[in-house]
């Protein structure tokens, strides 16, 4: 069931339209050169639209094409654990002891980056500095995801018409413009309607798949005789042995803290959002990939022998999906992405400009320049990432472990800056650096030390360093403590 | 530490053994069927409902 290219255009317009009449109506919503207003929402975002927002940033293009990818080739059972290990567990667990740290310390100190916080726990600019850099250079990967999933998608379901190139520059624009205007709340007011459609979108292909396969109760038949190993670990690609399934949950424990556009949530809003942010993302996850994994295993069934995995989901899109759905169903994937890459986008320019210009370069500069350089960041990151996706990789979930594996060696720096005292610059400054370095050498090198992931070494290497050098160190002095905010009791 | 907050760590100590690694025992491993599937959904579901309790609890002593 081809999908007819003047569909697939009108689609577009009709949803780029959309897009732009939020950011119209979140920039006449932002108080004009106001870096707070622009970057964390007058820290007045409800807890709604904070949950939302948090969840559809955090779940990006990888879930409908390289999460289905996964799926297909390497089963349901692990593919669906460690996304709930890492989102409903881990995530639920950093959110509220590390969330409400963040929060409280935004809320005394006027923070809108967490590497803003990172520099007053630990007393030094340069922390702030190099997990800024850190943080922008291993989140390249992750909107280079986005950007490859829209555009195979589209060229796939238009056979061409729209080639690769062209939909990664089509929705680099999308997204920059409705950001760039209106600023966060164009992001977060986009990412509840584009949330919304992703959950609607899976649960609407699921429906299909199970239909082709004669009901759920052939379904469940047609699964468990055609594709057994699918079902149990460690897969039909042996893909999660115990090392296996562990080398690709560590990585990812911490992104939900680590991600500087996820944390960056816990600035925008009341003491009630970071708790539903808390609980409400854990049910988004799992109403997120539940669907997913099982429409995924379901077209292992149907489409038995597709050369690549990542195909799947276009696969069913334009074999048995009704092309009107198909076109909806388009549209979650393009709200996956953009959800993220405009997060992204303006989290990462507002690091630059804070913490490195601001606070670091040029600290006389005004509120309305501070928010130019924030637009200009925002060209500059979008064509970084245009270069670096001119050449797509076959898995897109294998940029998203590596981004994941990256952001998690900012985790002790992270997590000590508000739950460890006796962390120091010192600690912090080497478990970053060298953490990155270790890991970006043995992946360079698709090197697996005693059979281990590359990513588990950044992490691990980074903690003992963290810990090690912070307590061969001078403590950091009280003055920079930012414990102080603690709950009661 | 107040004795919510051990007894969900311990919880979730427990919670995340037994997601981890009982999928991997016999029982598991020689059924080729939606069991382990179903076991993981019904883990994750209870940990969100007991998640959302520990939550609201936590945030009462949050000071704004």
């Amino acid at each position: 069931m081809a999908l007819e290219i003047s569909w697939i255009l009108a689609t577009i317009v009709i949803y780029i339209a959309i897009m732009w009449y939020i950011g119209y109506i979140a920039h006449k919503a932002t108080k004009k050169d106001d870096v707070v207003s622009y970057v964390v929402a007058d820290r007045k975002l409800s807890p709604f639209v904070t949950l939302m927002t948090y969840s559809a940033t955090f779940f990006s293009a990888y879930m409908m094409i390289g999460y289905a990818g996964y799926t297909y080739a390497n089963g349901i059972a692990g593919t669906f654990g460690f996304e709930m290990f890492v989102t409903v567990f881990t995530g639920s667990l950093l959110i509220i002891y590390v969330g409400y740290k963040f929060w409280s310390a935004a809320q005394a100190r006027g923070y809108i980056s967490s590497s803003e916080l990172l520099r007053d726990s630990y007393g030094s600019t340069w922390v702030a500095i190099v997990a800024t850099l850190l943080g922008i250079m291993w989140i390249v990967p992750h909107s280079m995801m986005q950007y490859q999933g829209i555009a195979k998608l589209l060229d796939g379901l238009t056979g061409g018409v729209i080639p690769y190139l062209g939909g990664i520059a089509l929705f680099a624009v999308v997204a920059f413009v409705y950001t760039v205007a209106g600023g966060v709340r164009a992001v977060a007011w986009t990412d509840v309607v584009q949330g919304t459609i992703m959950i609607v979108v899976a649960f609407l292909v699921l429906g299909f798949v199970i239909n082709a396969l004669g009901g759920f109760s052939g379904y469940v038949n047609a699964v468990q005789t055609q594709a057994p190993a699918h079902l149990t670990f460690p897969g039909p690609s042996n893909l999660y042995t115990v090392v296996g399934y562990l080398s690709i949950i560590i990585p990812f424990v911490f992104q939900p803290l680590c991600n500087p556009q996820a944390n960056q949530r816990f600035f925008m809003t009341n003491k009630r959002g970071i708790k539903y942010t808390a609980f409400g993302f854990a049910i988004f996850s799992f109403l997120y990939a539940l669907p997913i994994t099982i429409f995924a295993v379901g077209g292992k069934v149907l489409f038995p022998n597709l050369s690549a995995a990542d195909s799947i989901t276009p696969t069913i899109l334009t074999s048995i999906v009704p092309p009107i759905v198909a076109l909806i169903a388009m549209t979650g994937v393009w709200s996956a992405a953009l959800s993220t890459i405009d997060s992204q986008m303006l989290t990462l320019s507002s690091m630059f400009s804070r913490d490195i210009l601001k606070n670091a370069a040029h600290p006389k500069i005004t509120a309305k320049g501070e928010i130019l350089s924030i637009r200009i960041f925002m060209v500059i990151y979008v064509l970084i990432v245009f270069f670096f996706s001119m050449t797509p990789v076959p898995f897109i979930l294998t940029l998203g472990i590596l981004s994941a594996a990256g952001v998690s060696t900012l985790a002790p720096t992270l997590l000590g800056s508000v739950l460890w005292k006796r962390g120091t610059a010192a600690g912090a400054l080497s478990s970053m650096i060298v953490g990155s370095a270790v890991l970006l050498t043995l992946q360079l090198t698709n090197t697996k030390l005693l059979g281990w992931a590359p990513g588990v070494w950044g992490v691990i290497v980074s903690f003992v360093l963290y810990f090690g050098v912070s307590l061969a160190t001078k403590p950091r002095p009280e003055s920079t403590e930012i414990h102080k905010q603690k709950t009661k009791g | 530490m107040e004795k919510s907050d051990q007894y969900f760590l311990v919880f979730s100590a427990v919670w995340a053994l037994v997601y981890l690694f009982l999928p991997y025992t016999d029982l598991f491993t020689k059924s080729p069927t939606f069991l382990t599937y179903n076991f993981l959904v019904i883990l994750t579901v209870i940990y969100i409902v007991v998640f959302v309790f520990y939550a609201n609890k936590y945030e009462e002593r949050v000071k704004s």
